[in-house]
Order: C-alpha cells, then sequence, then structure tokens
C-alpha cells in the first residue's frame, strides 16, 4: 500500500527531488509508510452522532445527508480554517478544494436498484437531475465561504475563477465516478484514487485538465453503466 | 389491468420465462407460487423492470406500464448505510398527503429517528415497506413479505394488504409458506418451468399442495433414506 501511495505522490516528489528538499522527501516517504498502518474509519454502530449540519439538505439527497454525519466534524474544521486564514490571506480559497474533497467520500456507496430506479424512467433524466440536484447542493455550502473570499480579495477573482470551475469539475468527477461503476448495494474504492488525482491537480499546473478530461469520459460511462440497471 | 402477453426471458442457454401470458385482475390480491428455479423472482424483476425482458408485453390498462406505476418490496432489503429510518423514507417523494410517518412509527413499533444500522431484520423489512407505502403505486409487488417478521407485524400485513386491495392496488404477493397467502389472496398462480401453469380461485386453495407436489416421489425417498 505504501509502495502505491508513493506512486500516486511522485508528480509532487520529482519536483522536491528537483528543488533540492532531501530531508522533506525522507520524512514524507515515512509518513507514505505508515499511512496504512492507521485506522481512520469510525465504526457508526458504536456512536450515535445526530446530524448537526442536516439542516438545509434537499432530502433527495441522501448521500449528503449521510456523508455529513460522518465527515461533519472534518467539514466544521475546514470551513472555520476557510474563514479564519481569508482574514489574513487570499490563498485560503484552496480550503475549499480541500472540503471538496471530504465531499468524495459521500459518494463511495451505491444505493439499491430500487432507489436508483424510483423516480427516474431514463438514465440521461435520472443522472442530469443528480448532477443538477448536487451541484446546487455544493453550491448551498460553499456560497457562504466563496462571497467572503470574493468580497474580502475581489481583486483576486482571476485566481478564484480558475479555481472554482475545478472544484466543481472535481465535484462532478466524484459523482459521475460512482454512476460508471454503479453496482447496486456495493461500495466503491476507485472513488479514492481519482480523489488522490484530482488533488494533485490542484496543486500542478499540469494535472489542470485531468478533471475535465475525466468529466467527459465518466459521463458517457456513467449512462453506458446504468443502461444496464434503467433498460432506458 | 395488469397484462402480460407471451413473455420471454433467456439466460445463456436457458429459457427461464417461456411466452408467459397472465392476466392479473385489479382490485384483487393475487398470490405467486412455484418452485426453486421455476421463474417466479425473474417475473417479478421483469414487471418491475429491473430485467429487460427477450420478446413479449406487459400492459397496464391497455399500456405499456412504466416503473413508476409499480413499487416492489424485495426479499431481502439493502438500505444506505449512515441514515436514520426517517431520512431513507424522505428520500421517496410522494403525493400522498395522507401518509404519516410518525403514525406509522407508532403503529409498527418502529423506531423511525434510530440508524438503520441499528435495526433488526423485522425492523428493515417494516422500513422497506412505510416506502413502498409512501410511494403509493397502482400495482404493488410483495416478495416474500412475511420473511423475517415477528407475529405482531405478521398479523398487520395480513390486515393490511386487504385494505390496500379496497384502495383499488393490484397486488402480487409471493411466499414459501402457503398457509399465509392462503388467509388473504383472492387467487393464486402456480408458475412452473416459465410459464402460468394454473391459476386457482378461493375455494380450489386447498387442492393446491397436493397438485404441485403430485408427481413427488419425497415422501417415499424420506421413507428409504430414514
Amino acid at each position: 500500500m505504501g509502495l502505491e501511495y508513493l506512486c500516486l505522490t511522485l508528480p509532487v516528489l520529482i519536483p522536491m527531488l528537483v528543488l533540492g528538499l532531501y530531508l522533506e522527501i525522507i520524512l514524507f516517504c515515512i509518513s507514505l509508510f505508515l499511512l496504512p498502518f492507521f485506522n481512520f474509519s469510525l465504526n457508526i454502530n458504536t456512536f450515535k452522532i445526530p446530524n448537526l449540519l442536516s439542516f438545509g439538505i434537499d432530502r433527495h439527497n441522501f448521500e449528503w445527508i449521510a456523508g455529513m454525519r460522518r465527515m461533519q466534524f472534518a467539514f466544521v474544521i475546514l470551513y472555520s480554517l476557510g474563514i479564519v486564514i481569508g482574514f489574513y490571506h487570499f490563498a485560503g480559497f484552496i480550503t475549499l478544494g480541500l472540503i471538496t474533497f471530504i465531499f468524495s467520500v459521500f459518494y463511495e456507496e451505491c444505493e439499491s436498484q430500487f432507489v436508483l430506479t424510483f423516480e427516474f424512467d431514463s438514465t440521461k433524466v435520472f443522472l442530469i437531475n443528480k448532477l443538477k440536484r448536487h451541484i446546487l447542493q455544493y453550491t448551498k455550502v460553499s456560497l457562504p465561504l466563496l462571497l467572503f473570499y470574493f468580497m474580502r480579495y475581489p481583486e483576486k477573482y482571476i485566481f478564484y475563477l480558475p479555481l472554482l470551475l475545478i472544484y466543481y469539475t472535481n465535484f462532478i468527477v466524484f459523482i459521475l465516478n460512482k454512476y460508471k461503476s454503479y453496482i447496486p448495494n456495493q461500495k466503491i474504492t476507485s472513488n479514492r484514487i481519482i480523489a488522490g488525482l484530482a488533488f494533485m491537480g490542484m496543486f500542478l499546473p499540469y494535472l489542470f485538465p485531468i478533471s475535465f478530461v475525466l468529466c467527459f469520459i465518466f459521463y458517457r460511462k456513467s449512462i453506458i453503466n446504468l443502461k444496464t440497471y434503467f433498460h432506458a | 389491468m395488469l397484462k402480460i402477453e407471451n413473455l420471454s426471458v433467456i439466460f445463456g442457454e436457458k429459457s427461464v420465462l417461456k411466452n408467459l401470458t397472465w392476466s392479473v385482475l385489479p382490485n384483487k390480491i393475487h398470490g405467486l407460487i412455484g418452485l426453486n428455479g421455476s421463474g417466479k423472482t425473474t417475473l417479478l424483476n421483469c414487471i418491475y423492470g429491473f430485467l429487460k425482458f427477450d420478446s413479449g408485453n406487459i400492459l397496464l390498462n391497455e399500456r405499456a406500464l412504466n416503473r413508476s406505476d409499480v413499487s416492489f418490496l424485495e426479499t431481502t432489503n439493502f438500505f444506505y448505510s449512515n441514515l436514520t429510518g426517517r431520512e431513507f423514507l424522505s428520500i421517496f417523494s410522494s403525493s400522498n398527503q395522507s401518509f404519516h410517518e410518525n403514525e406509522w412509527s407508532l403503529l409498527l413499533d418502529l423506531p423511525i429517528d434510530e440508524m438503520i444500522e441499528n435495526y433488526s431484520t423485522g425492523m428493515k423489512k417494516k422500513l422497506a415497506l412505510l416506502s413502498i407505502l409512501k410511494l403509493e403505486r397502482q400495482v404493488v409487488i410483495l416478495d416474500e413479505p412475511f420473511n423475517g417478521l415477528d407475529i405482531e407485524t405478521n398479523h398487520l400485513l395480513e390486515k393490511l394488504i386487504p385494505i390496500l386491495k379496497q384502495k383499488g392496488k393490484t397486488i402480487i404477493i409471493t411466499s414459501h409458506i402457503m398457509g399465509s397467502l392462503n388467509g388473504i389472496c383472492d387467487e393464486i398462480h402456480w408458475i412452473n418451468d416459465g410459464v402460468i401453469k394454473k391459476s386457482f380461485e378461493k375455494v380450489e386453495f386447498s387442492d393446491i399442495e397436493s397438485l404441485i407436489f403430485e408427481n413427488s416421489s419425497v415422501s417415499e425417498s424420506l421413507q428409504r433414506l430414514l
């Protein structure tokens, strides 16, 4: 597992090597190899966690209701951090990108075929509606942070707009990745790899187009995969 | 009326449904019985639209049946994790104004504000049942609805199904327990080898078991083995 992480982080490690950050590289590699030994999962059965952030979530967006219950603490910490950093530096806008990666976890589980198909008869109508509802939800959640940054640093909009485009594209990719691999009642692990690639794309300009390309490929693949279940 | 005409489903080399034709009258409770592998679940999956059939038609009141006409209680129920019962029910949008979650949860003794992961098998079945009641669709398919239910809920379900019938629904139930079907069904249909072999009226229900197992040599085999 550590080796896989190492391969995935090569685009970060190579520039570090070029810059001669040898000590940082050693620490980074050690932490990568230690990462698999930590268990970050939370057994929800042993806790009754109230969903403090469920207000304002559309009842159809069950991924968000369930996801917020799991990730609400990480979400609140990052969101607050985004606001606090925003008072001192415009680059705090990156926290919205990090929050978007929290949302990728929401799309790791596939619903039952009945829940998938009960509302719409056609694959395309289903997928477009799904994207619409979830993009609206994403916008509702990120709007306060967006407004804060655009009001505090209005001159930086040139920096914010392309980043915002990447965040939205990443978010769409997470949703489409679920449906391109959809199998009723199963968990999808590939979202973590996709999130890793998209994460690097945020920091490395030459990886920027990855999300855009994936968006188109995954949409087509989602339609093909879902047709198996909708027959339309 | 739900009308199934010449329905065929082929899995690889095997023909599971063979030009099956079946008329399901409305305002009646229809039991569907058959031995394992007779095509029962395949037929139900075709009616709901889980499965694409190779040929034939399924019509509701002389027009093609849509998925939105049918609600389906599956044998095994899967629920999305990290949701409460109430949150799960809220996924199902409904125009049914008379559906009150709190009253139903009280009646069924279901803790709808608890996490579904903590529910027993019977509770999960009750929750799945509530979701299809909330959808309030014309055709109601109940695949093994009595599995995993406690005595009280079993009794409640036996009372509830005739009320659905009174509301004009077309109800199709399958069960491995003949006794539970005998009590509530108006007609029982026997599916065998991919076709509806025979339909029984209420007065004929007592003949069903003897007819199904007429050529069975189980008793002789048991005598020999024991």
